[in-house]
């Protein structure tokens, strides 16, 4: 018996933090997408040949976030009848642009990050036996920053 | 030393190819860093031992890639990819690899 309020304590948990903390991060990634509007990232390699260019770096952002106990809960549940987890697609959003703006961080005096590539690992802990279980995913955003010579 | 991740260097022609070079790192945090992930995994958000973790092994990873394009006489290191395994529990694999060449600054008139 004690165990299963364990396990309802834990998900009421998740639920009430979890909702808080992504609340929370979508109104800081928001904030912070529009403040590095100014430096537009691109997936492809293309360079103005019109223009000189001054410097050209590798800059990466990266980020591991974890999911909360009542969305892996959640996640089980749906997985048994199949469909669209949405628990899941907003940790991976939030990741992806999460490890875009740190990357964008790092190149604050450029004026466009070129040829994006988003690498996504999922960190498990399959192997744990007991009632926890590690699930994360890590991701790294890597670019190439340029910075153009001032007309 | 000069690392992109496009497949040219802007503003530089490129005299000579040496061919791929690597760098790779396996890296793993003490157990008071997985213990805290165990907690966060409740809550939810961002594990920081582990976001700290993938940046060291970055570096690392990125070090080496260098040192092996040194000895081969490169000054650049061209379309520079990541990737990443989670070898086991707690522990991350992070492999850097791209093209190492010799590149010449073009002068502007």
């Amino acid at each position: 018996m004690s165990e299963l309020y364990t396990i309802l304590l834990l998900i009421g948990a998740g639920y009430i933090f979890g909702n808080i903390g992504e609340r929370r991060h979508f109104r800081s990634l928001r904030a912070r997408e529009a403040e590095t509007l100014r430096i537009p990232t691109i997936d492809i390699d293309v360079v103005d040949q019109a223009r000189v260019v001054v410097e050209a770096r590798l800059v990466c952002g990266q980020v591991t976030l974890a999911v909360d106990y009542f969305r892996r809960f959640a996640g089980s549940i749906r997985n048994f009848f199949g469909g669209q987890m949405a628990a899941y697609e907003s940790l991976l959003d939030r990741a992806r642009r999460e490890a875009i703006l740190r990357m964008k961080a790092e190149a604050p005096d450029c004026d466009i990050v070129v040829n994006v590539h988003i690498d996504a690992c999922p960190i498990g802990k399959e192997k744990s036996k007991g009632r926890f279980k590690v699930t994360a995913l890590e991701c790294i955003a890597s670019g190439t920053a340029i910075r153009y010579a001032q007309k | 030393m000069i690392i992109t991740n496009i497949p040219y260097l802007p503003g530089y022609t490129i005299e000579e190819h040496f061919g791929l070079v690597t760098g790779s790192t396996v890296q793993s945090k003490h157990f008071g860093r997985d213990l805290m992930a165990y907690f966060k995994n409740v809550f939810g958000g961002e594990l920081k031992g582990y976001t700290e973790l993938l940046n060291e092994a970055r570096q690392i990873a990125l070090k080496r890639l260098y040192a092996q394009a040194e000895s081969v006489g490169a000054n650049a290191v061209l379309n520079v990819r990541f990737s990443t395994t989670s070898v086991t529990s707690g522990a991350a694999e992070l492999y850097a690899y791209g093209t190492a060449v010799r590149a010449q600054k073009v002068s502007h008139v």
